[in-house]
């Protein structure tokens, strides 16, 4: 009988301890506003993310990204993103990658808490994952065909001011959204609140699936301001979206119907999103390939 | 001496630098809590005290976001130091839940303060329970 080689066996032993080792903390059910929490050092946390719309006169299509967030140290939270997009009598295409880092500027907690955030983005023009809502980002963006809109490449930084707050169990918080096109394209300006609770504040002493505290609801809005050539709301994206999450030991759920307050805005979408955190996750790395 | 009686505005330095000497300790005492809590959180008081449903909930919460770092039985585990030592345990109800809340991002403590100050408590009478009530 034949033996598996030794990396087989490692990566298995890898999986395994991914599996038994993961504990979730609280997380909010944001998809495009961030808060101040991060990442806690050495986890890595993997998310999926989909959305899924159909601009006016265009083909319905799915979003995807995956996440890998990384907890570098307690200030410091890195995660590196893959975009894709299924479209509709068209095609399933990658549509590129990204890198964010997000650091907390102040060391204890605050009445409000400031964090950093930059981002470097290459993506094609047919990415869809509507992350982030600047400048005048529009459903008929989409209209273009996925051939053609594949062609374009677009290297941008993002740059965000966070400001969270957490007052008797409630989560505020604001995004001043600035991103900027490597070749030479205007600045464009977006923002994100949020706010969110869990449904219960208290911990419940039995270990439960549907305890209320394993649930958090609350409501994101977002949009575009315009460009440093035109800093308006007029022609602009505006969302409002409800969101809830439902946190089941080592994953979270979450979900999001959207809608859009703009002509330029897709009139619904719907986000949702699962997350998986991994706890001791570069120490279970140095044991498993010791 | 003499250049204190020539120069009057040395002895307002040297009266000046001996006030801040005589002032260090004093603050530093104010600050110098449980892992750099404010002496202001030790008279927080526990609003779960002794509360066993509390404590449970609080155990609950421990083992879903600290165990992995602090051990199931509170014992520590690498970098991260056990919570049954003399320092914890001599540590008042609010300089933990100070601690838990601000974390020391620098040392790789985290801050929970995206639980609700409630649950940050449950987890402090927890920790009471299994170091004795103070």
């Amino acid at each position: 009988m034949s033996k598996l080689p030794p990396i087989f066996m490692k990566a298995s032993l890898g999986c395994l301890l991914l599996v038994t080792s993961a504990c979730g903390a609280g997380e909010r059910p944001y998809f495009v506003a961030y808060d101040q929490t991060m990442e806690e050092p050495g986890n890595l946390e993997i998310e999926a993310k989909g959305l899924t719309a159909s601009p006016q006169g265009g083909n319905g299509f799915l979003s995807g990204v995956t996440e890998f967030e990384y907890g570098a140290k307690g200030w410091w939270t890195t995660e590196f993103y893959l975009d894709g997009q299924t479209t509709a009598n068209e095609s399933t295409i990658f549509t590129g990658f990204r890198w964010e880092n997000r650091l907390r500027l102040l060391m204890r907690e605050h009445k409000i808490n400031p964090v950093l955030y930059v981002e470097y983005e290459d993506l094609s023009g047919a990415n869809k994952s509507l992350l982030e809502v600047v400048g005048f980002d529009s459903q008929y963006d989409a209209l273009v065909p996925n051939r053609e809109a594949n062609e374009e490449r677009e290297r941008e930084i993002e740059t965000r001011l966070i400001l969270s707050s957490n007052l008797n169990g409630w989560n505020i918080s604001e995004n001043f959204i600035a991103e900027k096109n490597l070749f030479g394209k205007p600045w464009e300006f977006g923002y994100a609140v949020a706010v969110s609770r869990p449904l219960s504040l208290l911990a419940s002493a039995d270990e439960c699936i549907f305890c209320r505290e394993n649930f958090q609801a609350g409501v994101e809005g977002y949009g575009g301001l315009g460009t440093a050539n035109e800093f308006t709301v007029h022609g602009t994206s505006q969302y409002v979206a409800p969101v809830i999450s439902w946190q089941v030991r080592e994953a979270v759920f979450k979900i999001s119907p959207t809608f859009g307050l703009t002509d330029a805005s897709y009139r619904a979408m719907l986000r949702f999103g699962i997350s998986y955190e991994i706890s001791g996750f570069t120490r279970m790395l140095r044991k498993a390939f010791h | 001496m003499s250049l204190i009686k020539q120069k009057p505005w040395c002895r307002v330095v040297i009266i000046n630098i001996t006030a801040c000497i005589a002032i260090v300790p004093v603050i530093a005492g104010q600050t110098a809590g449980f892992r750099g809590a404010p002496s202001s959180s030790a008279q927080i008081k526990n609003p779960y005290a002794s509360d066993g449903q509390a404590a449970a909930g609080g155990k609950k919460l421990y083992s879903q976001n600290c165990s992995q770092c602090h051990g199931h039985n509170l014992q520590g585990i690498g970098p991260a130091p056990a919570l049954t030592t003399t320092s914890v345990k001599g540590a008042s109800p609010g300089e933990l839940f100070w601690f838990i809340t601000n974390g020391d991002l620098n040392k790789g403590m985290p801050s929970w303060a995206q639980l609700p100050k409630q649950q940050r408590w449950q987890i402090v009478t927890f920790l009471e329970s299994k170091n004795g009530d103070k």
